[in-house]
């Protein structure tokens, strides 16, 4: 008897179906990338320095061009440059090491204290080779610069003070 | 005497049915390494982006941003079954579970959800958006398809997990009766 029940339960678990469950299992996981707030901190004001008008009544009405790379000014019209403390805009900008990020800035501003239109902003990073976008190094920071053109109508008188950009908005973001 | 010979019946009726019934085996088709892949994201604190299983769609709470915010590939599983013995039959349960495998860490998957898109269940999917989901279906016919399920999770990121690249992890268990 003995005999028998051993081979009805050696039956049983040779079909698979008495020897209980089973398990099969795998593995695997998403992805994220965590970065760094971006921020931006000017570090030296936009400054177009002095400029005059000239020309009398026969002036045109001229632009001033400040060059993003070099800080270095070029002007049209009547108006010719006259010292002061002109140069580049210049920022810090601190996110995760070696991002990219994209820049952007608004169509126009107004200078001080003489509320010129400014327009035409221009960016500059040693970083990265675009007029648009720059890249953070492995410190977590890049130091871009900005230029722009300021508009000097013929009304404009000047009084040997620095012409600046105040305030605008430099916009800052991960691609 | 007898007693022998009932014996020898059942052991050559047992190899009998050794050599009909092959085992079946359930598979599931290799895990989707990095997938739902929610690309950059901004965390100022602690935030969750839900992965909707079905569309790929991701929501966000919290203060966190993510760049840009469009829609994943969430990773589609198949549950097979090979073998024309059990568990490869329509009478059979195969019970799916997923399970979140960590709690913290620079991101961690706080909860699941799942689509299942083919077969036949009985009971689930129950605990979605926990950290464990779990359905029963039928087991089909030697070399079916028992299910096909996509997966969505909450990808949890506290606020001071930045600058790694972290891949939280899950695991997929079937057991069939």
């Amino acid at each position: 008897m003995t005999c028998i029940l051993v081979a009805v339960l050696a039956c049983a678990m040779a079909d698979g179906t008495a020897i209980g469950p089973s398990s099969v299992s795998r593995s695997a996981s998403g992805s994220v990338t965590i970065s760094k707030v971006i921020s931006a901190a000017r570090t030296r004001i936009l400054n177009f320095g002095h400029f005059k008008n000239t020309g009398g009544g026969d002036c045109t009405a001229s632009t001033i061009t400040l060059d993003a790379r070099t800080g270095l000014r070029s002007t049209t019209g009547s108006a010719v440059l006259a010292g002061g403390t002109a140069g580049s805009g210049a920022y810090t900008i601190s996110g995760s090491a070696n991002s990219i990020y994209g820049v952007s800035f608004p169509a126009v501003a107004l200078s001080s204290p003489h509320t010129l239109t400014v327009s035409a902003f221009r960016f500059y990073s040693a970083t990265n080779n675009s007029t648009t976008m720059g890249r953070i190094g492995p410190g977590g920071t890049d130091t871009p610069h900005v230029g722009a053109t300021i508009f000097v109508p013929c009304s404009f008188d000047t009084h040997n003070i620095n012409e600046v950009v105040a305030s605008f908005t430099l916009t800052v973001t991960y691609p | 005497m007898g007693l022998v010979r009932a014996v020898a019946v059942l052991v050559t009726f047992c190899g009998m049915m050794l050599g009909t019934a092959e085992a079946g085996v359930i598979n599931i088709t290799a895990g989707v390494l990095n997938t739902p892949n929610l690309g950059k994201v901004v965390a100022t604190s602690t935030s969750t982006f839900r992965v909707d299983a079905a569309s790929g769609t991701v929501t966000e709470t919290g203060s966190a941003t993510r760049i840009p915010n469009a829609s994943v590939t969430t990773p589609q599983y198949i549950i097979t079954c090979t073998g024309s013995g059990s568990p490869c039959s329509t009478s059979k349960l195969v019970t799916v579970t997923i399970q979140a495998n960590t709690t913290s860490g620079p991101a961690f998957l706080a909860a699941l959800n799942v689509s299942v898109s083919s077969g036949t269940l009985t009971s689930g999917p129950t605990g979605q958006n926990t950290q464990t989901v779990s359905f029963i279906a039928k087991s089909a016919a030697p070399g079916g398809t028992v299910a096909v399920f996509n997966l969505g999770m909450d990808v949890t990121i506290p606020a001071t997990a930045t600058g790694s690249k972290p891949t939280p992890a899950y695991t997929i268990t079937t057991t069939n009766n």
